[in-house]
This record gives structure tokens, sequence and C-alpha cells, in this order.
């Protein structure tokens, strides 16, 4: 049974809903800087310690969990995992791993010296139509990958929402591109490398300052065939989001899109379409995978060097961005 | 109100074009005419089409609009003659309807907005616009219900097959000959790229999804990136010319947009395809089916090749030539004019560029 350690405090709601759902795997521990909020989380979760430091639960507490389950990519929580893992602790880390190429190394660096497992989780490549479509190119029955096509659309924030940890070093739409990594991922995934040509175009959709884009959309290029168009905006009135990824292979497509998977609502006004919460299963999935890994001594689905292609692809359309241009990444021309 | 009689000028490939003309109560197909030097196999096909409306086919352009009072030309001839035939029955006075691509070549578009301008006649490029998704998106954005729009994605995969697949080709085998190809697809009407010079999907089909982002959006493509494959299809292989094509676009006024656009064979979808549009406005979004609405009939013994979706209130052919109509007699501009024709071909000559070069291209 491994024994998990996570250190909130965000999404521990889903965490919650997919606790009790792991194979050969508990929560033992929660970090919380608020311990109220930790307590109830711990509770949500079937931990038995709920604790105010990621320090104090390294000194005092260290038995008492192999793996550690990080949670968002500050700098604050990439000092976290390296820590973990020269304490020997397993490292769980939900994509993206870092802000930077250099900062994702040290994690892999710190894990790979001290032989624990790294996992950087992307709930997307779990959603069923994800692994559906991968499953059928891996099998052969769409040919060779031509074009990924994938929008993703969420809710604008709440006004008040707490603003997320910043960076000097890092404007706001390399920011935003760091929300769309786990599409960057899925992307390489599919096509099985680094594109060798990247492009993207940034804009701001809802009410607000031009400065502060909340829509972006990149253009990739593979050696040969290969293409993808992403576009990911936070500007769509509260309530659901939308998600809709096509591959188009030499001799098959897949297409899993939530404009098909809605149902009707008739109340008051228009109907409405109502989807389905599919969250949930990609999540437990995802860290079911991590969990599997270590447990059977084998590399984890998405590695540190998957998670740093990804960043890389982000980081070349964070350069496209400032220049108006074209980049190259990953060696192409 | 006034009816008009249609000069055919050319109708060598499909005929959807004359034939969507031929609907309209107010519009009178009047004679097939084409120059008396094309080939045999040209002028085979114009006598067919003349034959099936009962009028008469006249081996000469000049003769045939100069004997037979006609007031609009209707051209679908190969790409590469569109234009040619669009200004010679311009500077004869004549309101012309033409077939996409506008041309496989910019400066001849340049030469019809010119003949088109100077001979104050009205111009449509044949397109989808009025098609009834594209018609409801359009009532919706216009009545505000997303805000100003801020983006724009077409996903415009068409399934039929051209031909052997792609790396189909023995050793040896000498390359697919584009224009007999095209001939031999008439048949099943999939012969939009019918001509001497090799045609991509982009410049047959692009005409109809940037005609969506035109309309919808008002706003003109300023800059492109795109990347381009012969993916599916030995025919364009053989002749390096696209099968399969992705554009970003970038507008005025800080509207951005883009294109996923393949004829990506039979086997990838159960209808003609899968076409969507996804429009971000500022306070809200859109996505349309563009099949839609449909209904789905099936069938014990039906065959591998019937839609097994069929498009319903459908009225594009019509609604096209009474927008043509309503602009003759009020002077207004169709809802796809020379300049925006022209404009289309200058994106997708762009993105074509862009394809090639690697690097982003101004549209001018």
């Amino acid at each position: 049974m491994l024994r998990l350690a996570f250190v909130g405090p965000a999404a521990s709601g889903l965490c919650a809903r997919i606790a009790p759902r792991l194979r050969n795997a508990r929560f033992t521990a929660v970090v919380d800087s608020d311990l109220a909020s930790g307590r109830a989380v711990a509770n949500s979760l079937g931990a038995e310690i709920a604790i105010a430091g990621f320090d104090k639960l390294l000194a005092d507490r260290s038995g008492s969990f192999d793996a550690v389950v990080l949670e968002d990519a500050s700098k604050h929580t990439l000092r976290q995992a390296v820590r973990a893992a020269e304490a020997g602790k397993h490292v769980f880390f939900q994509a993206p791993l870092a802000h930077s190429h250099e900062d994702a190394m040290d994690v892999i660096a710190a894990c790979s010296k001290a032989k624990v497992r790294l996992m950087v989780g992307n709930e997307l490549r779990f959603a069923a139509g994800s692994r559906i479509i991968k499953a059928s190119l891996d099998d052969g029955k769409l040919g060779q990958a031509g074009l990924v096509r994938i929008h993703h659309w969420e809710p604008r924030p709440p006004v008040d929402a707490p603003p997320g940890e910043t960076e000097p070093d890092r404007d706001r739409p390399a920011l935003l591109l760091l929300r769309l990594i786990g599409e960057l991922d899925l992307a390489c995934w599919y096509f099985g490398g680094v594109p060798e040509r990247v492009y993207a175009v940034s804009g701001r959709h809802s009410p607000g300052r031009a400065s502060e884009p909340d829509y972006v959309q990149v253009h990739l290029g593979f050696t040969g065939d290969g293409m993808a168009l992403i576009d990911y905006c936070e500007s769509l009135p509260t309530g659901d989001r939308y998600f809709s990824q096509s591959l188009i292979g030499s001799t098959g497509a897949a297409y899993a899109d939530d404009h098909h998977n809605r149902q009707l609502l008739f109340g008051d006004g228009c109907a409405s379409a109502l989807g389905d919460d599919t969250r949930t299963d990609a999540a437990l999935r995802n860290l079911q995978e991590f969990v599997d890994a270590v447990c059977a001594g084998r590399e984890p689905m998405i590695t540190g060097e998957d998670a740093l292609r990804a960043l890389d692809v982000g980081e070349a359309a964070a350069a496209a961005l400032q220049s108006h241009d074209a980049v190259p990444c990953g060696g192409g021309p | 109100m006034k009816r008009f009689r249609c000069a055919v000028l050319s109708v060598v490939k499909h005929a959807y074009v004359p034939g969507g003309v031929a609907l309209h109560p107010r519009f009178e197909l009047a004679v097939v005419a084409d120059d008396p030097g094309v080939p045999e196999w040209m002028h085979e096909r114009n006598q067919k089409f003349a034959d099936q409306y009962r009028i008469p086919y006249v081996r000469s352009v000049e003769r045939a609009l100069a004997e037979h009072d006609v007031q609009v030309a209707v051209v679908s001839s190969e790409a590469e003659r569109h234009c040619d035939l669009s200004v010679r029955a311009a500077n004869r006075g004549l309101h012309l309807v033409q077939d996409k691509p506008m041309s496989n070549r910019l400066s001849e578009c340049d030469r019809v907005v010119e003949a088109v301008e100077r001979n104050g006649v009205k111009f449509l490029l044949w397109n989808r616009n009025f098609l009834p998704a594209v018609v409801h998106a359009r009532r919706t954005i216009a009545a505000g219900k997303i805000g100003r729009v801020r983006a724009i994605h077409v996903d415009f995969y068409f399934s039929k097959d051209a031909g052997p697949p792609k790396c189909s080709a023995r050793p040896g085998d000498p390359p697919i000959d584009w224009l007999e190809f095209q001939r031999a697809a008439h048949r099943d009407g999939s012969d939009g790229g019918l001509g001497r010079q090799p045609l991509g999907e982009l410049q047959i089909e692009g005409i109809y999804p940037l005609g969506y982002m035109r309309m919808l959006t008002g706003a003109r493509v300023t800059r492109v990136f795109a990347r381009t494959a012969a993916h599916f299809h030995q025919a364009n292989v053989d002749n390096h010319v696209d099968d399969l094509a992705t554009v970003t676009l970038e507008m005025d006024g800080g509207i951005s947009g883009s294109l996923c656009l393949g004829r990506i064979g039979a086997a990838s979808h159960p209808d003609i395809g899968e076409i969507k549009i996804h429009v971000l406005g500022t306070h809200g979004a859109l996505v349309v089916s563009e099949a839609r609405p449909e209904v789905a009939v099936y069938y014990r013994g039906q065959p591998a090749l019937e839609f097994r979706h069929r498009r319903v209130d459908v009225d594009n052919d019509y609604l096209l030539m009474d927008d043509f109509a309503r602009a003759i007699d009020t002077g207004s501009e169709t809802i796809l004019d020379a300049r925006a024709g022209r404009g289309i071909c200058a994106v997708v000559q762009s993105a074509l560029d862009s394809a090639r070069t690697g690097q982003v291209v101004e549209v001018k």
C-alpha cells in the first residue's frame, strides 16, 4: 500500500472524490498552511495527519508517507518536490512541472539522483477521448497522425479569485501558455515527438486590460506531415467548460467533442446544453498510474522528460508571442 | 420582377453552379458557350449540359453574348479560365456568377475586380454562406448574443476520397496526371480541381470556411501562418499539392482565427465530413455544426457510400441567387463580391507561401 502525502490546497475536492477509489494507495497526510482547512481536507481524504508545513512533515512525520502529491508549479512547490526527492519520497506533480526548463531540470535531476519516481500528471491523457484516440492510433486504425485539433474553453475566473503566484520574469501571456501545457503534452504524445515549428497568437476577449490576455492559440508543425492547432480561453461566462479534440490520421479520424456529448435541458428561456463530469475519472486514472508505476517499480506513463518536452514547446510558443513570428523548436529549422 | 437571362460560360466540371442558378425563378439559363479552341471533351460536356436544359450550345463566347440577349454570365470552367471568362463578360456589361476557386492566380482576381468595378456590374463568388447553420450563426452573432467576435475557428473536413490512397504507387509507376485524374472524377462531381494546373484542397475548398469567417467577423485577414501536407491521396503527392492544411489567421481589430481543412477520405467520417464553426465573443461563445439540421436514415442493405445523415432545410442555392438578384435590383453588394473573393484568394495564396517558407506571411 503506497502512502501519499497531499500538499494542498488546490483541487482538494477532486482528490476527495478519487481518494476512496485508489487501488494500492491511500492518503496518510495533508499539508496546508491553514491547519483548520488542512484538517478538513485530511478528513475528506481519510488521512490521519494534518500538518501546517512541509518542513515539519519531513522532520516529524517522514515515516508516515512514501510519496508526495503536489498540485502547482510555483517555486515554493518546486523546492518541496526537490526536498521530497532528497528524502527518498516519490513525486507526483500535476502539470506543468515548472514555469521554465531550468526549474524543471532541478526536479528531474533531484528525482533521478535519489532514484525515486517522478510523474508529471496530465488528466488530459487519461480522459476517455484521449485514451481511445491514442489506442486507435497505436493500433494502426487511424494510420499516420496528420492533424490534431483542440479547443479548450474555460469560464472566466471570478473577479475576487486570489491571484496565482507570479514571477517577475514571466509575463502574462507566458503564464497563460502554462495553462495549456497539458494540451501541448497531448499533441506531442499523439505525434510521438516535438514540433519543429511553433507559432502562437493571444488576445483579450473578456473586459480587461489588453496586456492581460485570456486567450491563446498555438500552431505546431511536426516533422513530416504532422500539425496541431490548439486554442485556449478563460473568457466563457460562468458555468461549464468546453473541450473538443479531433485527430485526423491518414486512414481514419477520431472526434471527441463536448458538442456531441451534451444533453438538453428545457427550463426557463432557451434550452441549455448539459455536460457530464468526466474529470473525476481522468483524475483517478492519472493518479492511479503513478501509484501503479511506483508499486511496479517502472517508469510512469508521463515522465519528467515528457514534461520537459511540453515545457519547451510552451517556451517556443511564448517566444513566438514575443517575436510575432514562427520559431523553431526541438532543433527544427 | 425582372427576369435575367443567363449565359453559362463553360460547364466542364461539376454543374452545381449553373444548376443552382436555374433554381431561382428570376434566372433563366439561355445559352451555353465556350471558346472554340477548347478540347473536344470540353465541348462534349458543354453540349451535354445544354441538351439537359434544352438550350443551345455556341462554340464562341463572344457570339453567344452578342446574340442571346443575356444579362448574367455563369462561369464554371477550369479554375485557370474563371477570371478571363468573367472579365470578358463583365466588359460586355454582364453581371457575374462564378464558381470557386476565384482563380489559381491573384493577378487574375485583380483583373476581375477592376473589370467589375469599371463596368458597374455585380459579382457573386459561389459559396455556402446561406446554409441554415451558418445563417443561424450569423443571426446569433448579429443579435449580440456572444458580444463582439474575438476569435473564430473552422474545421472543414470533407470525407470524399480522391483516387488511390497515398503510398499506393508501385515503383516505376508514372505520377498521376492531374487533368486526366480530375476528368475521371467528373462522374461523382468531385472534380473541383479540374484544370491543367494542380490545385490543393486549400485552393479548391478554402473559399467556403474563409467565406464563413469573413461573413461572421466582417474582418480582413492581415497575417497567416500555415502548414500543409499531402497526407491522404496519391494524386496530391504526385502533383505536390496539399490535401490537409492548417492556418492561423490574424485579422483586423485583433480578431484571431484558425482553419483546419482536409479531404480526409471516405473512411474518416460517416457522412460528408466534420464541418464545425467555433466562435468566441466578448460575452459568450458559439459552437455550430455546419451539417445540421439533418435527418438520419439507416436500413438493411444500405449502400456503403450512401450518406446516413441527410442535410435538410438546405436552401443555399436559392438564397445565393436571391441575394444576387437583390444586389442587381438595389445596387448593393453580394454576399461574396469580387473584392471579397479576391481577399480570400490572397489569404489562400499567403497561406501556401507560409507553408512553403515556414514563416508568417502578410496578406496583401
